[in-house]
């Protein structure tokens, strides 16, 4: 009751003293900006550039000429690797499969582990929701339509998939596999990658199985092709083993001899290393810059306070009383100056000169907002226990005799 | 029940001025503070008056001696166990008002009870209530800015008075006011001996005196 009494009394005064607030929230705008900037530079690196950074990519020479079938059991290539299998220096080999499902529809398995170890649906082609991460989700590419029913002149209507909706997938109606439909992605654009003119869905590698092995789908009749295959290289960034494992492992792909796949596509190291760095400076940056902005805060509101703070001490308030009484203003600053921060952003976003910049947009909607909150917001409270430990520990009348 | 609310005894406070300059704020003092009563200590600037005031609310620690509050010696307890007895039995009215200026009139009032589980509705009709005795119900919204220096020495004698304190500890209350605004404090400061509040005031101000139940003079940390 005191305590929540206290919290809201304080957040309602911190507001008052006008010039102090709007020159620190503003402070704090700008820091959460950069901020927000700073930690999506680095979490297009960990997310997007993952593949580029961390995976070799061997893709069947004519995906659409249907020459390297497989079953489900036994994934062997030509290039003399199965799937699943563990390569030297590699985490992973994941074989990224598909049947054609009639003249329209192409239906893939990607591995939940490594939804973005698949070359052409990285995640900045997602739309809305996220990857299959179960084997009732499925991910539908944008222009898919779905038939709601048959007129009697033989017009069809069509719905377009909606991200927590049902899609039903089989031959006959006795007989769907039900999956909500987790995401909708945006196909690669063919300029840029060669695409085809089927619609595409993406299943989990279980859900992928019971299709095309159960009653669902005829096994018999829809073959199985390999994609593409992404190996993974085991290591961390950070240090670079995992670039020297994908030069290796590169090296090792291109040595054998294959008429179904084209060479292996990676980065080589060397031309890795600078983004690396710079995009876990922007990390640091990102997190120990805003660490010590707050820290910095958190000591001048104790100073611009301290007089305020030996009068609440004589009266009667307890040490924990004032850090409430100070922390709440230095969260109601810090929070404001958050959403003011994201809100520029986003005004950016709505700028028809920067209309493009898909990129920010997405970000204000992304953890990557999350993360920044947390490091803009939180990063306050340590910062402040560390400063006002001792300044507020302090006797009021050591307070009162320092005028 | 003991007629004595507080008593300093043998009470001396030292501070080291400068590099190794003892100085003796406080020499030895005894003192009572009977309950419902208003106590004057009067004395020149640097007399001690001030040192007394913070050692026997608790504020500061004696070097000797011992404050007693109830059986108890406060001089030997933590700084939250203070808080606390502050909290709950002690009003303080400082000479420069000290009102938070952040605060409206009613909030500054309102403020000593915030941490308190005293629901907002009582609070808030303590300080309606302590805002009209004090006659400053129409200065309810105005910032301490606003407000002349009496006004802001009526809403610190309120904001004193709010948490319904056994003793109020007023340091030189009048010091920034005219005559008229002297004798209007201190007739409103009297006034709550009724409710069975006692009250320490220290002073420059000899012509208070006649307000008080009783008055000491000190002088160089001594009472003379």
């Amino acid at each position: 009751m005191g305590l929540y009494k206290l919290i809201v009394k304080s957040m309602v005064f911190s507001t008052r003293s006008r010039r102090r607030f709007f020159t620190f929230v503003l402070v704090f705008s700008i820091l959460s900006g950069a901020t927000i900037v700073m930690l999506s530079f680095f979490d297009s690196f960990s997310r997007e550039g993952m593949l580029d950074h961390r995976g070799v990519v061997v893709k069947v020479r004519d995906p659409f000429s249907l020459t390297d079938r497989v079953s489900l059991e036994d994934a062997q290539t030509d290039l003399d690797i199965t799937d699943g299998e563990r390569l030297p220096g590699s985490e992973a080999v994941i074989f990224y499969k598909y049947v054609n499902f009639g003249p329209d529809l192409r239906i893939f398995s990607v591995n939940p582990q490594y939804q973005w170890g698949f070359s052409e649906i990285k995640p900045d082609n997602l739309i809305a929701g996220h990857y299959p991460s179960s084997d009732r989700e499925v991910l539908v590419s944008e222009e898919v339509l779905l038939a709601l029913s048959d007129t009697q002149d033989g017009l069809s209507i069509y719905t377009k998939p909606v991200v927590g909706t049902t899609l039903k997938l089989g031959v006959s109606e006795d007989a769907t596999f039900d999956l909500r439909i987790s995401g909708i992605f945006r196909k690669p654009d063919p300029s840029t990658v060669k695409s085809d003119d089927l619609e595409w869905i993406i299943l989990t590698e279980d859900a992928f199985s019971i299709v095309v092995d159960g009653d669902h789908l005829d096994y018999r009749t829809f073959e199985i092709y390999i994609y593409s295959i992404s190996v993974i290289a085991s290591g961390d960034i950070f240090s670079g083993a995992a670039y020297d494992n994908v030069d290796a492992l590169a090296s090792q792909l291109n040595s054998l001899d294959s008429t179904d796949y084209n060479e292996p596509i990676y980065t080589r190291k060397e031309n890795k290393d600078d983004s690396r760095n710079m995009t876990f400076l922007s990390l640091l940056f990102g997190i120990f810059g805003t660490f010590m902005v707050s820290t910095l805060y958190s000591y001048l509101i104790t100073r611009f306070r301290r007089r305020e703070v030996a009068v609440l001490k004589a009266m009667g308030y307890g040490k924990w009383d004032v850090r409430i009484v100070v922390l709440a203003e230095i969260l109601v600053v810090s929070i404001s100056g958050f959403l003011i921060g994201l809100l520029a952003i986003q005004l950016y976003v709505w700028n028809p000169a920067s209309r493009d910049s898909a990129y920010f947009y997405l970000i204000a909607f992304s953890p990557t907002a999350f993360w920044s909150f947390i490091a803009v917001v939180l990063s306050c409270v340590p910062g402040f226990f560390i400063i006002t430990f001792r300044t507020l520990s302090v006797r009021p009348i050591e307070i009162f005799k320092d005028r | 029940m003991s007629d004595i609310l507080i008593e300093a005894r043998n009470l001396s406070k030292e501070y080291i001025r400068g590099k190794q300059e003892v100085v003796m704020a406080l020499n030895a003092i005894d003192l009572q503070i009977p309950r419902a009563k208003m106590v004057l200590v009067t004395g020149p600037s640097g007399s001690g008056k001030s040192t007394l005031l913070n050692v026997l609310s608790g504020l500061d620690m004696p070097t000797e001696g011992k404050v007693i509050y109830e059986d108890e010696n406060i001089a030997d307890w933590e700084e939250e166990r203070l808080s606390k007895f502050r909290q709950e039995n002690v009003g303080f009215i400082f000479q420069n008002w000290e009102l938070i200026r952040t605060q409206t009139a009613l909030e500054n009032i309102e403020c000593p009870l915030y941490p308190r589980k005293i629901k907002s509705k009582e609070i808030r009709m303590r300080a309606i209530s302590l805002l009209k005795q004090v006659g400053l119900w129409d200065k309810v919204d105005n910032y301490p800015d606003e407000l002349s220096g009496g006004e802001q020495q009526r809403i610190g004698i309120a904001r004193a008075l709010v948490g319904k304190p056994r003793i109020i500890f007023a340091d030189e209350p009048t010091g920034n006011l005219d005559t008229d605004n002297a004798a209007s404090i201190m007739r409103l400061l009297k006034s709550f001996t009724k409710r069975d509040t006692s009250i320490l005031v220290v002073t420059h101000n000899e012509d208070l005196k006649r307000y008080a139940d009783a008055s000491h003079q000190l002088s160089n940390g001594r009472f003379v």
